[in-house]
């Protein structure tokens, strides 16, 4: 599905990306967790297409259209939300269930540019879902969002990818979230891959930064 | 994309010349409606019929041509369009191939037109009018009863109470100039001297202000004389201030246009300084101002 | 307070002439806006959104060109295109045309400078998440420009604003010519130099209600594109 093999991204004048082998399966749902300038954006663009590595090997058994990228705090459009939301539309998909699931209903005569944070967050969520991808690859798409709400999404977005196969690959900061939706976390650290594995490696971690990470998470 | 830019802009010239040209002929007409209705009925058009006048913004600004030119408009059917400047300027139109003769007043920078090969004509003097030393009515530095202009600064530097030059290489200005050499003064650093590169009309209505001096032709003064309240004429008449105003033809093979796509409308400027030199011209000139100002602005050079 | 109603008689019962530098004023500031927009939006976005070489060089250069004096580009498009100079054989001199071209040298920097701030602000932005969606090149424009229309309303207002009330490079070229190249502003100029301060005030009042009225269905647009 998704295979990198030798990949380096020199990001910023300190760190570079260098992952020497990574796969993920399909429907696999990534948790990319780490600090603040561990290289988690730019595995996503590289992942995207949007950045181009400067070395290595990046497979994805998926047509470049089927990918769905949001970026970190991402644009939304002049407009109501029900236009946005039509502007990521890419089918037939149902507009007013997708209104309803991600709790937009009320708001869909809003303009975009006037709603606050975390229904803006509502509202790019719900405009990748519109768009039907096969992989999405979502940079931050809940930090806005209260926990309550939050974990409604989470479980939104993890139904969502476990109902059409979709893989996912999202960075987040937030433990709970990771936890709601994944079911493989990836801890990145000054560029490199710290831990890489299921559940278990969230309370077994084995290098010395993911002990160290992870016991600061509460999880 | 420079190639595409190149088009794009000759697309428009075309496009706001078609507009514009419409528009312009359209207004004309309804424009003299008075000097058409006048006069006999016009002739043919000429082949060549806009004539480009450059000339002096007092010539204008006062009030004369507007008056005389729907007249030779209506009478030959040619069009003249006049762009008022300063001498100055309106001799560097000429001299840049964008005017077909000269209506300016400055003999020094006729006789370098002339001699830089660029007139088709000599100086046509035909008509003068007087310039006049204007002042607070008071007249501080005391020019009333003085004989010559010359004398009249020589008190006005004297008295140091002000002076608003035009300082803007016009007619008015080099003839300014003039009478302070003789009267052997340099004024331009003294503090009472201000050169404030402006028209007339804004010259005038800043000595008005400053209740200052100032050196003016007689035309425009009158013709503002409502919104200057604190000036009043001093000296009128001297002999070192008569303002001659002469026709210059463009010579069409000037030296400066060889290789140039200049075109001269010559057989259209020999008409217009044929017809202001006429008896007809002759009369309305005279007639001019008197209606309004009660007085004749411009006299004629007894030919 | 005379002055006002003197404007407003004579923009009720207006002359021959006064139709005529109402004509001009606007045949003049519409091309010169329109061609300056066609010229320097595209350019202004390219140059806010694509990063290059020698950009910020370019940058620098629009900057300065948007301070451009309106007489110093009077002055340029005179040696130009006067009779003598290179282009003198399109014979545009005292044309309505000319004082286009004058206009347009004058505008075209000040709407590139704006389109690039405007674009350059949210560009990197709009085409990332446009490009995460996977729409097309051309699409991705096109989202570009419709975002950036609002700006562009604003932009081409203050161009039309510039090039209404502009009159150093206009009376150079156009040579203030009566039924001809005269404008609201070259005759305001030459009223208040005749000293008849009350029809240049007069003139001068219109000139703001053309401005206003042009401000009007803009500003209408722009609320309506939010």
């Amino acid at each position: 599905m998704i295979r990198i093999e030798n990949l380096k991204k020199r990001y910023s004048s300190d760190f570079t990306l260098d992952i020497p082998a990574l796969s993920i399966a399909p429907g696999e749902r990534v948790a990319l967790i780490g600090p603040n300038g561990s290289g988690k954006s730019t595995l996503l663009r590289i992942l995207a297409g949007v950045l181009k590595p400067e070395e290595g090997k990046i497979g994805i058994s998926v047509p470049e259209k089927d990918t769905g990228y949001q970026p970190q705090n991402p644009y939304v459009f002049r407009g109501t939300v029900e236009k946005n939301l039509r502007l990521g539309m890419r089918g037939d998909e149902d507009i007013a269930a997708l209104l309803e699931e991600c709790e937009l209903t009320a708001l869909k005569d809003k303009r975009a540019d006037r709603l606050s944070g975390g229904e803006r967050q509502r509202l790019c969520l719900a405009r990748m879902l519109a768009g039907n991808y096969k992989l999405l690859l979502l940079d931050e798409p809940l930090s806005a969002a209260d926990i309550e709400t939050g974990e409604r999404l989470s479980l939104l977005l993890k139904r969502y990818c476990e109902n059409t196969g979709a893989t996912l690959v999202m960075s987040t900061h937030l433990p709970v979230q990771a936890q709601q939706i994944a079911t493989k976390y990836l801890i990145l650290y000054k560029g490199q891959v710290a831990e890489y594995g299921d559940a278990a490696t969230l309370s077994a971690p084995e290098s010395e930064f993911g002990k160290r990470f992870l016991s600061q998470w509460k999880l | 994309m420079k190639k595409l830019i190149a088009l794009l802009m000759a697309l428009v010239i075309v496009l706001s010349f078609a507009a514009c040209a419409g528009k312009t002929t359209d207004v004309t007409t309804t424009a003299a409606p008075d000097a058409s209705q006048a006069t006999t009925q016009p002739v043919a058009t000429p082949e060549n019929p806009v004539i480009r006048l450059a000339t002096t913004t007092s010539v204008n600004d006062s009030g004369l041509l507007p008056y005389l030119l729907p007249a030779f408009e209506a009478e030959t059917g040619y069009k003249v369009e006049v762009a008022s400047a300063g001498t100055g300027v309106a001799i560097g139109y000429a001299k840049s191939g964008d005017a077909d003769l000269l209506l300016v007043h400055s003999k020094k920078q006729e006789e370098a037109f002339i001699e830089e090969g660029f007139a088709s004509t000599e100086r046509l003097s035909f008509m003068y009018n007087f310039f006049v030393i204007v002042g607070p009515a008071d007249d501080p530095a005391g020019i009333k009863d003085l004989a010559t202009a010359a004398d009249c600064f020589k008190a006005i530097a004297e008295a140091g109470t002000g002076f608003a030059s035009r300082g803007d290489n016009s007619g008015t200005h080099n003839k300014e100039t003039a009478i302070w050499e003789s009267a052997e003064i340099d004024p331009s650093a003294e503090s009472w001297y201000s050169s404030l590169g402006k028209g007339m009309g804004d010259t005038l209505t800043t000595a008005n202000e400053m209740k200052v001096y100032a050196l003016t032709d007689k035309a425009t003064f009158l013709s503002m004389k409502d919104s200057l309240p604190n000036l009043a004429i001093l000296k009128e008449e001297a002999d070192d201030m008569k303002n001659t105003y002469s026709l210059l033809g463009v010579k069409a093979d000037a030296a400066a246009f060889a290789g140039t796509d200049v075109s001269i409308n010559t057989e259209g400027a020999n008409a217009l300084i044929e017809w202001m030199l006429s008896d007809e011209a002759a009369a309305l000139i005279a007639d001019y101002g008197k209606e309004q100002y009660g007085e004749q602005l411009f006299f004629l050079i007894e030919k | 307070m005379d002055y006002l109603k003197e404007a407003f008689t004579l923009l009720l019962h207006p002359d021959a002439e006064l139709m005529q530098i109402i004509g001009t004023t606007l045949t003049m500031s519409f091309f010169s806006t329109s061609i300056s927009c066609i010229l320097g939006m595209p350019l202004g976005v390219l140059l806010g959104k694509r990063r290059f070489i020698g950009r910020s060089l370019l940058l620098r250069i629009v900057n300065t060109l948007m301070g451009l004096p309106p007489v110093v580009a009077g002055l340029i498009v005179f040696m130009l295109f006067r009779g003598v100079g290179p282009f003198g054989s399109l014979h545009l001199m005292f044309s309505v045309p000319i004082m286009v071209i004058a206009q347009v040298l004058l505008i075209t920097p000040v709407v590139i400078g704006l389109s690039a701030a405007a674009a350059g602000e949210k560009s990197a932005m709009i085409l990332e998440t446009a490009r995460g969606m996977r729409f097309s090149g051309g699409r991705q424009t096109s989202l570009l420009l419709r975002e950036c229309a609002p700006q562009f309303v604003t932009i081409a207002l203050m161009g039309f604003g510039r090039s209404i009330a502009e009159v150093g490079a206009v009376s150079l070229v156009g040579g203030n010519i009566q039924y001809k190249t005269r404008v609201m502003t070259t005759a305001i100029l030459l009223e208040s130099n005749k000293g008849d301060f009350r029809r240049a005030l007069a003139l001068g009042v219109i000139l703001m209600l053309i401005s206003l009225i042009a401000n009007i269905p803009a500003y209408t647009l722009q609320e309506k594109m939010k």
